[in-house]
C-alpha cells in the first residue's frame, strides 16, 4: 500500500521537474551579484529564491490580471553555481500545462523595474536571456547645452568687439578733438609772433578799449 | 619753422606700432611656434619611430636647420623692420616673389587652421553636457535599438564623423553646408578678430593668455595623467628607444620636417613681428629662447598624452579580458566573479583542456595590450577620437574635456596670430590699405573674406578638403620658400653686409657656427629633405582615407584614390605659391629693375645733400 501511496506522493514534484527540464517555454536567468553588488553583495539561498519566485509571480498577476496565479505556479531547475536557473510558469487554472514563453517575457518586461530593484541590480546584473535590457530613454532637451555654451561665448565676444570698437572711435575723437585744439593753438602763436606783442593783444581786445573820452553824445552842446 | 614737416616725421615714427615690452614679444613668437602640432604631432612621431631614439634626428635637425633659419629670419625683419614682401623686395627686386609666397601661404594656411578651432570649439561647447555626448550611441528613431553606423563603430567616431563632420562617403560629393559648423566657424574667427583687431596692439596682450595656459593645462594634465593605471605602461612604451630604426632614411627625413614646420617657418609671420622690434635687441637669443622653448614644449606635451594614451590602452585591454571573462563564465556557469583578469589565462587554459570546442566556438576575441597601445593617431585623430575616449574613462570627464579643449584652442589661436600677421603687415607695408580705411575695418575685412573662403571646409566633404590643404599647402612649398629665403640672404644680400646689420643690432658679429649653418649645411640639409619629400610623395599614387558606412569592411577607412579634378587642384595648391618666385623675378627682369632702388637704412654720413656743389660756377 506504502509503496503505491509513495510514488502517488512524489508524482507531482516529478511531473513539475519535468514540465521544467522540457526547456522550450524556460526562461534562463542569470545573476551577478559581485559584479553589481561589489563588497555588499548578499549570498543567493532559499530565501533569495523564494523572492525571485513571488515577484515572478507579482509580475504574472499584473500582467495578466488573474488573482489566482500563486507562487507555487513559478517553478525553478537547473540552478547553477553562477547564479543561474531555468524557470517556467504553470497556468493556474492546470498546472500541467505552462504559460507561453512570450507572454512570460512581455510580463517581465512590463515589471522589469520592479524585479531589479527587489534585488538591488539592473539589467545588466539579473539578466533574462532573451529579454534585452531596456534602453534608457534619450533625453530631450528643450535648447541643447551646446546652444547654451556657444551663446554666452558669441555674447561675450560680440561686447569685447564693440568695447573695442567704441574705445576706437572715442579715440579717434579725443584725438581728432586735441588735433583742433593744436591747430587752433598753433594759430594764434603764430598770430602773437606776427604781431610785435603790446600788452594789449594777450587781452584779446583786438578792438580796442572804448575810452570814452570823445563823447558822442552832443546834448551839451547848443543846438543850432 | 615749418610746421607741416614736423607733424610728417612725428607721422612717419607713429606709423609702425611696437611691442609694449620684451615680453609680449618673446611670447607671440614662442605662441606661433607652439602649436596644435606640438600635441598631436610629435608624440606621435615619438611612438612610431622607436621613441627616446627619435630624439636623436630630431635634435639634429634643430641645430643645424631650425635654429639657423630661425635667426634668420628674426635677424633680417628686425634690421629691415618690413613684412616679408617689402624685405625681400628690399633684399632684391628679383626676390619679392618670395614675399608674395609667403603672403599667399600664410592666408591658405590661415584658412584651414582656424577650421580646426572651430572643430574644438564645437567639442568645446558640447563638453558640458553629463554624460558626455560621444560616450553613449544614440537611440535610433523607432526606440528600438542604437543607430547602427554607432554600433558597427564606436560612440566616440560615430560623434566625430556623423555628428561633427557629416562627413560625406567621397569627397566628390559635396554634401551641403553643416549649418553648426558654419556657427562654430562663426564664433572661431570672431574670436580671432577681437584678438586680432589692431594688429600686434591687441595680439601682444591676447598672448599673455594664449601663450601661457597651455603650459598650465599640460601641467595640470602631467600631475592627473601620472595617477591613472597604466599611465607608466604608456610612457614606458613611448620613451624605450629603438635604435635599429635610426637606419631607416624616412626617420631623418620626417624629424627634418617636423622641425621645420613646428617651428612655423617661411611663413612670414616672424619676418612680420620682429620688424616691430627696436633696431637694438638681441635676436639671436631671442632665437635660441623661440627654438629651445618649442622643442622642449613638444617634449613635455608628450608626457601626459602618452600617459593617457597608455591608460586609454591598459582601459580597453581590460574590457577586452572582461567580456571575455563574461563569455566564459555564461558558457561555463562558473560562480560570478571568480575569473578575474589576474587568473584569466590560468582558467582558460583549464577549460581549454576541459571542452576545447566549446571554448572555440564562444570566438573569444584576442587581448593584447601592445596591440591596444599601437592604435596611436596623430592630428585630429589624436584630438578627437582617442583623447576623447581616454577622457570618458577618467573620473570627472567634463573637468577633463573642457581644460583639454580650451588647451588647444589657445594653443592654435596663437598660431593664428601669426599666419594673420603675415597677410596683414605685407599689406600694410605696401600701403594698400585705403587711407580713409582705419586698421579695425581693414582687419575686420580679412576675418570676413577668410571666413567666406573657409565654408568649404564646413560641407560634407570638407574634412577631406582640408586634409589635402594640410598635406599639399603645409609642406612643399614651405620648404621650398625657406630655401629661396636662405639664398636670398646668403647670395643676393651678402653674408658681409649681413653680418654687420647683425653687429649693429647685437653688438657681436655672429659666430663661425651660425655662418657654417647659413653658408652650407642649412641650404644643402633644405635641398635634402625637399627632393627626399617629393620622391616620397610621389612614389605612392594619392589616396585618402573615407568614412564610408556601405563599405564592406566598416569601420575600417576605404582607401580611395583622388580623382583627377581633385589631384589637379593639390598640385596647384603646391605649385601656385612657388610660382609666384620665378613670376616676380621674371617680371622684374623685364623691366630692368635688378636692383634695390631704395637703401632704407644707410644714410651716407659724408653727404647730406645740404650742400651740393654749384657746376655753373665760373672758375676766375
Amino acid at each position: 500500500m506504502l509503496t503505491r501511496i509513495l510514488p502517488l506522493i512524489f508524482l507531482p514534484s516529478v511531473l513539475t521537474q519535468d514540465l521544467c527540464k522540457d526547456g522550450k517555454d524556460g526562461n534562463k536567468v542569470r545573476i551577478s551579484l559581485k559584479t553589481g553588488l561589489g563588497e555588499e553583495a548578499y549570498e543567493w539561498n532559499e530565501s533569495e529564491m523564494f523572492l525571485f519566485k513571488s515577484s515572478l509571480a507579482f509580475a504574472m498577476r499584473k500582467h495578466t490580471g488573474n488573482d489566482k496565479l500563486d507562487i507555487s505556479n513559478i517553478l525553478v531547475c537547473n540552478e547553477t553555481r553562477r547564479v543561474s536557473f531555468i524557470f517556467v510558469v504553470t497556468s493556474p487554472t492546470n498546472t500541467s500545462q505552462l504559460i507561453p514563453k512570450a507572454e512570460v517575457q512581455a510580463a517581465v518586461r512590463n515589471s522589469k523595474h520592479r524585479i531589479n530593484s527587489a534585488f538591488l541590480l539592473s539589467d545588466m546584473t539579473l539578466e533574462f536571456v532573451g529579454i534585452p535590457p531596456t534602453l534608457a530613454t534619450p533625453i530631450k532637451y528643450d535648447t541643447p547645452p551646446w546652444l547654451i555654451v556657444f551663446g554666452v561665448v558669441m555674447g561675450a565676444v560680440a561686447v569685447g568687439i564693440l568695447a573695442l570698437l567704441m574705445s576706437t572711435v572715442t579715440k579717434g575723437r579725443r584725438a581728432k578733438a586735441k588735433a583742433v585744439d593744436s591747430a587752433e593753438e598753433g594759430e594764434g602763436r603764430e598770430g602773437r609772433v606776427k604781431e610785435n606783442g603790446t600788452s594789449l593783444t594777450h587781452l584779446e581786445l583786438k578792438d580796442g578799449v572804448y575810452n570814452e573820452a570823445f563823447s558822442s553824445d552832443d546834448e551839451r552842446l547848443t543846438q543850432l | 619753422m615749418d610746421t607741416t614737416s614736423s607733424t610728417d616725421a612725428s607721422k612717419d615714427t607713429e606709423e609702425r606700432p611696437k611691442w609694449d615690452n620684451k615680453v609680449q614679444y618673446l611670447l607671440t613668437c614662442i605662441g606661433f611656434a607652439v602649436g596644435l602640432g606640438n600635441v598631436w604631432r610629435f608624440p606621435y612621431l615619438c611612438q612610431v619611430y622607436g621613441g627616446g631614439a627619435f630624439l636623436i634626428p630630431y635634435l639634429i635637425a634643430l641645430v643645424f636647420e631650425g635654429l639657423p633659419l630661425l635667426y634668420l629670419e628674426l635677424a633680417i625683419g628686425q634690421s629691415l623692420r618690413m613684412g616679408s614682401i617689402g624685405v625681400w623686395h628690399s633684399i632684391s627686386p628679383l626676390l619679392g616673389g618670395v614675399g608674395v609666397a609667403s603672403m599667399i601661404l600664410s592666408f591658405l594656411v590661415g584658412l584651414f587652421y582656424n577650421t580646426i578651432l572651430a572643430w574644438v570649439l564645437w567639442y568645446f561647447f558640447h563638453s558640458f553636457q553629463d554624460p558626455l555626448p560621444w560616450s553613449q550611441c544614440p537611440i535610433n528613431d523607432n526606440l528600438t535599438g542604437y543607430v547602427e553606423e554607432c554600433v558597427l563603430s564606436t560612440p566616440v567616431n560615430y560623434f566625430w564623423y556623423r555628428k561633427t563632420l557629416n562627413i560625406t562617403p567621397d569627397i566628390e560629393e559635396n554634401g551641403s553646408l553643416q549649418w553648426w559648423l558654419v556657427i562654430c566657424l562663426a564664433s572661431a574667427w570672431s574670436i580671432v578678430y577681437i584678438c586680432f583687431i589692431r594688429g600686434i596692439e591687441t595680439i601682444g596682450k591676447a598672448v599673455y593668455v594664449t601663450a601661457t595656459f597651455p603650459y598650465l593645462v599640460l601641467t595640470i594634465f602631467l600631475v592627473r595623467a601620472l595617477t591613472l593605471p597604466g599611465a607608466t605602461d604608456g610612457l614606458i612604451y613611448l620613451f624605450t628607444p629603438d635604435w635599429e630604426i635610426l637606419m631607416d632614411p624616412r626617420v631623418w627625413l620626417d624629424a627634418a620636417t617636423q622641425i621645420f614646420f613646428s617651428l612655423s617657418l617661411a611663413f612670414g609671420g616672424l619676418i612680420a613681428f620682429s620688424s616691430y622690434n627696436p633696431k637694438k635687441n638681441d635676436c639671436e637669443r631671442d632665437a635660441l629662447v623661440v627654438g629651445c622653448i618649442n622643442s622642449a614644449t613638444s617634449l613635455y606635451a608628450s608626457i601626459p598624452i602618452f600617459a593617457i594614451l597608455g591608460f586609454k590602452a591598459t582601459s580597453n585591454y581590460n574590457n577586452c579580458l572582461n567580456s571575455n571573462i563574461l563569455d566564459l563564465t555564461n558558457a561555463f556557469d562558473i560562480a560570478d566573479k571568480n575569473i578575474t583578469t589576474e587568473n584569466y589565462e590560468g582558467w582558460l587554459t583549464f577549460l581549454n583542456a576541459s571542452d576545447p570546442d566549446k571554448v572555440f566556438s564562444l570566438n573569444l576575441k584576442e587581448c593584447d595590450l601592445k596591440s591596444f597601445m599601437d592604435q596611436s593617431a596623430s592630428g585630429t585623430g589624436l584630438a578627437f577620437i582617442v583623447f576623447t575616449e581616454a577622457v570618458i574613462e577618467m573620473p570627472g570627464s567634463q573637468v577633463w574635456a573642457v581644460l583639454f579643449f580650451i588647451m588647444l584652442f589657445s594653443l592654435g589661436l596663437s598660431s593664428m596670430f601669426g599666419n594673420l600677421e603675415g597677410v596683414l603687415t605685407p599689406l600694410l607695408d605696401l600701403h594698400m590699405v585705403p587711407k580713409w580705411m582705419p586698421k579695425e575695418l581693414f582687419t575686420g575685412l580679412i576675418c570676413v573674406v577668410c571666413f567666406l573662403m573657409a565654408l568649404i571646409f564646413t560641407m560634407g566633404s570638407g574634412n577631406y578638403w582640408l586634409e589635402i590643404f594640410n598635406s599639399y599647402v603645409g609642406s612643399v612649398p614651405l620648404l621650398v620658400i625657406a630655401f629661396f629665403e636662405i639664398i636670398g640672404v646668403v647670395v643676393f644680400y651678402g653674408m658681409n653686409r649681413f653680418s654687420n646689420d647683425i653687429e649693429f643690432m647685437t653688438g657681436r658679429r655672429p659666430n663661425i657656427f651660425w655662418r657654417v649653418c647659413w653658408m652650407g649645411i642649412s641650404p644643402v640639409m633644405l635641398v635634402v629633405v625637399l627632393v627626399a619629400y617629393v620622391v616620397v610623395q610621389v612614389q605612392k599614387h594619392p589616396t585618402y582615407p573615407a568614412w564610408n558606412p556601405a563599405y564592406e569592411n566598416f569601420p575600417t577607412l576605404e582607401e580611395k584614390p583622388y580623382s583627377d579634378w581633385v589631384f589637379a587642384i593639390c598640385v596647384l595648391l603646391s605649385s601656385v605659391p612657388v610660382l609666384s618666385v620665378p613670376i616676380v623675378a621674371i617680371y622684374r627682369l623685364f623691366k630692368g629693375q635688378t636692383r634695390s632702388q631704395s637703401k632704407p637704412n644707410s644714410p651716407n654720413p659724408y653727404n647730406n645733400q645740404a650742400f651740393t656743389p654749384d657746376s655753373h660756377t665760373i672758375e676766375s
